[in-house]
């Protein structure tokens, strides 16, 4: 059942302010680690919030992730604290009419929603720096999973920097793919890029 | 030129083992085309076996008869078609091995990646493995066929099952592979190998693929590529574009080079069509008849119309009368080198939704338009552009101006014989708004200005290359004139930048290219 919380200590804990109701969830990944992730974290993951819509009842147990690893699921909870977190920094869209101290205002919130795009782009090229490439094939599979869309479209934009502009070589190394093309296939190939069509300007 | 039974033809895939499964409803492109058994075969199976298809390879034999059974017309040594290498095993199956680990990535998540990679890419991805293969080709949405054999062969069909562009004009023509010369006009190019003949009138005729050939390359992409809106073709028959029309339902932007009466014949059955170019004759190079009977029943056929341009068609009064008044959505009508009969004109005022009206590389206009009572006016136009054309006759402009009496933007560039009389005839027009007057040199300033002090409501003026108007020029009431207007572009003395029709400046995305092939201009 529901280990406390001494198994892996949480990346980044939000210091639960005396007095606020944080709801934790609890999360168990393939190799038994257990997380207690703060509810609007933990909503962050398509396939947890659908779990908690559909039966409320189980707040208490844990959930279990069968196809996440804990370290992955750790770099994952990291991410959705921080992307909240950037998030929070620009107040809510003014829907009212404009009046003139409203486009002032408006003006603020440009400069948060600039501020707020800053600091992602840093985060996240410091999110990845380190990551190898194994890792991160391992963080888009469990983003898959979990179905994050900002986390995955994230991912795979990183993934597309990461092998753009390179050799087939390195696609296929970064993948761990092996080429399955006889040499005459692969000469066809070539051929057709060569000789047998262009792209097409749009007018 | 006569061809032999379809067995021997070069192009046709051989017959699978697998007979086809699946039974369609006869159609007319069924009762047109005999034998038409082994096509579908191929196609069925296609379909069918959508990801991992295996396409039967044309044997090493086909590739021989290559050279005996084409066109007799074909000087020797041109090369008409470069000789793949045999099909490889097309097992396409997804490597099942187990030290593939994005195995795991679905294809979704791996399109997303694909898809984020720029074009330059394809050749690399494309290259990894047969999964990427496959997935960056459903992400192709548009492309220009070179080699015929591509189509024929089924390998665009098989590779780009998503395509909704298809240029198919440059592809139609035997193309010498290493050909050094490009032949391009303002409507086709084409390579030439060294052996051409110098009669320009065949050139387009003898380097064409058969029409057989072409149709059936249509059929396939027709039936392989579902999704098809914009489609180029030359030399197609009626049954080409019946089987576009009966397999294509999204089928919008259709350009038919070498269109006559009878190809129209198959439009018909477009009913989704919006946007339509049709090529009849080119000069120099070839002249195909689109005459009233065509544009008749093109206007009964399609009548969602929106977008329609004639280059070097025939017809007349009663054509254009038709278009008016069955295409009730038309709003844009293009009229390039046209062969129409006189009187044609009066016709415009039946298109009564009719908001811009385009005439390039016009040679006359309507010398003969008819009584000035039954010219009437385009009620909905806005928009008359002037591009490259004779004005030399008084009654032509001066029908054309009246039957444009209600547009609000002029432009005018490059015409010849535009002088302060001819236009002089404009001033019938009394709501422009927006005049744009480029290269038009015999025009001076006392006529432009004769002109466009009676126009009240001109806010928009651009004046540029117009080398007979002359600052200095410039009477008091014309300046009073210009400060009211929201927008004046003011350069008569510039020397027009953009080269006015010499195709051959555009690079292109291949530049390396350039610099290998000598390139031929025909205007």
């Amino acid at each position: 059942m529901a280990n406390g919380e001494n198994q892996n200590p949480n990346p980044n804990p939000i210091e639960a302010t005396p007095g606020a109701a944080a709801r934790t969830i609890t999360l168990k990944t393939a190799d038994g680690e257990i997380f207690e992730v703060e509810e609007a974290v933990a909503m962050e993951f398509g396939t947890v919030k659908s779990f908690f819509e559909d039966d409320a009842v189980s707040a208490t147990k844990p959930m279990p992730l069968p196809n996440v690893s804990g370290s992955a699921l750790s770099r994952v909870i990291t991410y959705c604290r921080r992307s909240l977190e950037i998030r929070s920094m620009i107040p809510p869209a003014t829907s009212e009419d404009a009046t003139a101290a409203e486009a002032v205002q408006g003006e603020g919130d440009l400069e948060a929603e600039k501020a707020a795009k800053q600091e992602r782009k840093e985060f996240e090229a410091e999110f990845l720096k380190d990551e190898s490439n194994e890792d991160v094939k391992e963080l888009i599979l469990a983003a898959n999973y979990l179905n994050i869309k900002e986390l995955l479209d994230f991912l795979c934009r990183s993934v597309a920097l990461r092998i753009q502009n390179k050799s087939v070589e390195y696609a296929r190394k970064f993948f761990g793919i092996e080429g399955d093309y006889t040499p005459e296939e692969e000469a066809q190939i070539r051929q057709e890029y060569a000789w047998a069509f262009e792209g097409v300007d749009e007018d | 030129m006569s061809f032999k039974s379809e067995q021997t033809m070069s192009y046709a895939p051989e017959k699978p083992e697998n007979p086809s499964p699946k039974k369609r409803p006869p159609s007319w492109s069924d009762l047109w085309l005999k034998n038409t058994k082994p096509l579908k075969h191929v196609i069925f199976t296609m379909q069918l076996q959508s990801l991992s298809s295996p396409i039967t390879p044309t044997t090493k034999n086909n590739s021989n008869n290559n050279k005996n059974t084409k066109s007799p017309k074909i000087p020797k040594t041109q090369i008409p078609i470069s000789n793949f290498p045999k099909f490889p095993n097309p097992n396409f199956n997804y490597s099942k091995s187990e030290s593939d680990p994005t195995r795991k990535l679905s294809d979704q998540t791996l399109l997303q990646i694909l898809s984020k990679l720029p074009d330059s890419n394809h050749n690399s991805i494309s290259l990894v493995c047969k999964r990427w293969l496959n997935l960056q080709g459903r992400l192709v949405r548009s492309l220009k066929l070179l080699s015929w054999h591509f189509l024929e062969s089924g390998r665009l069909v098989f590779r780009f099952p998503n395509l909704t562009h298809v240029d198919l004009v440059s592809g139609c023509f035997f193309s010498p592979r290493n050909s050094g010369i490009l032949l391009t006009n303002r409507v086709f190019s084409m390579h030439l190998g060294s052996g051409f003949s110098t009669k320009w009138n065949e050139l387009c005729e003898d380097s064409l693929f058969p029409v057989e050939v072409i149709d059936r390359g249509l059929k396939m992409l027709a039936c392989g590529c579902p999704n098809l809106r914009k489609v180029s073709v030359i030399g197609a028959s009626e049954l080409g574009v019946l089987s576009l029309a009966e397999e294509c339902m999204t089928l919008q932007d259709l350009e038919l080079h070498m269109c006559n009466d009878d190809v129209l014949r198959g439009i018909a059955a477009c009913t989704n069509l919006q946007v339509l170019r049709l090529v009849g004759n080119v000069d120099g190079f070839y002249g195909s008849l689109v005459s009233d009977i065509g544009l008749t029943i093109l206007a009964q056929g399609c009548k969602r119309l929106v977008k329609l341009e004639l280059y070097g068609c025939e017809g007349s009064f009663d054509g254009i009368k038709a278009i008016g008044q069955c295409c009730q959505m038309l709003e844009e009508l293009s009229i390039c080198d046209h062969r129409m009969d006189d009187g044609w004109l009066a016709g415009l005022s039946y298109c009564e939704n009719l908001k811009t009206l385009r005439f390039q590389s016009c040679k006359r206009i309507d010398p003969s338009p008819g009584p000035e009572d039954y010219l009437g006016c385009c009620p909905a136009l806005e928009r008359l552009h002037l591009h490259k054309c004779h004005l030399r006759d008084k009654k032509s402009v001066g029908a054309m101006f009246m039957v444009c009496g209600a547009v609000k933007e002029m432009v005018l560039q490059d015409c010849w014989g535009l002088d302060n009389d001819m236009f002089s005839l404009a001033s019938c027009c009394r709501r422009v708004e927006f005049l744009s007057l480029e290269g038009c040199s015999l025009l001076t300033t006392e006529g432009l200005e004769s002109v466009i002090l009676s126009w009240k409501e001109l806010q928009s003026l651009r004046v540029e290359s117009c080398k007979n108007i002359k600052d200095s020029e410039i009477s008091p009431s014309l300046s009073t004139f210009f400060s009211v207007f929201k927008e004046l572009q003011w350069r008569p003395d510039t020397k027009s930048l953009r080269p006015s029709g010499v195709l051959g400046i555009v690079m292109g995305k291949k530049g390396g290219k350039f610099f290998k092939r000598e390139r031929l201009f025909v205007h």
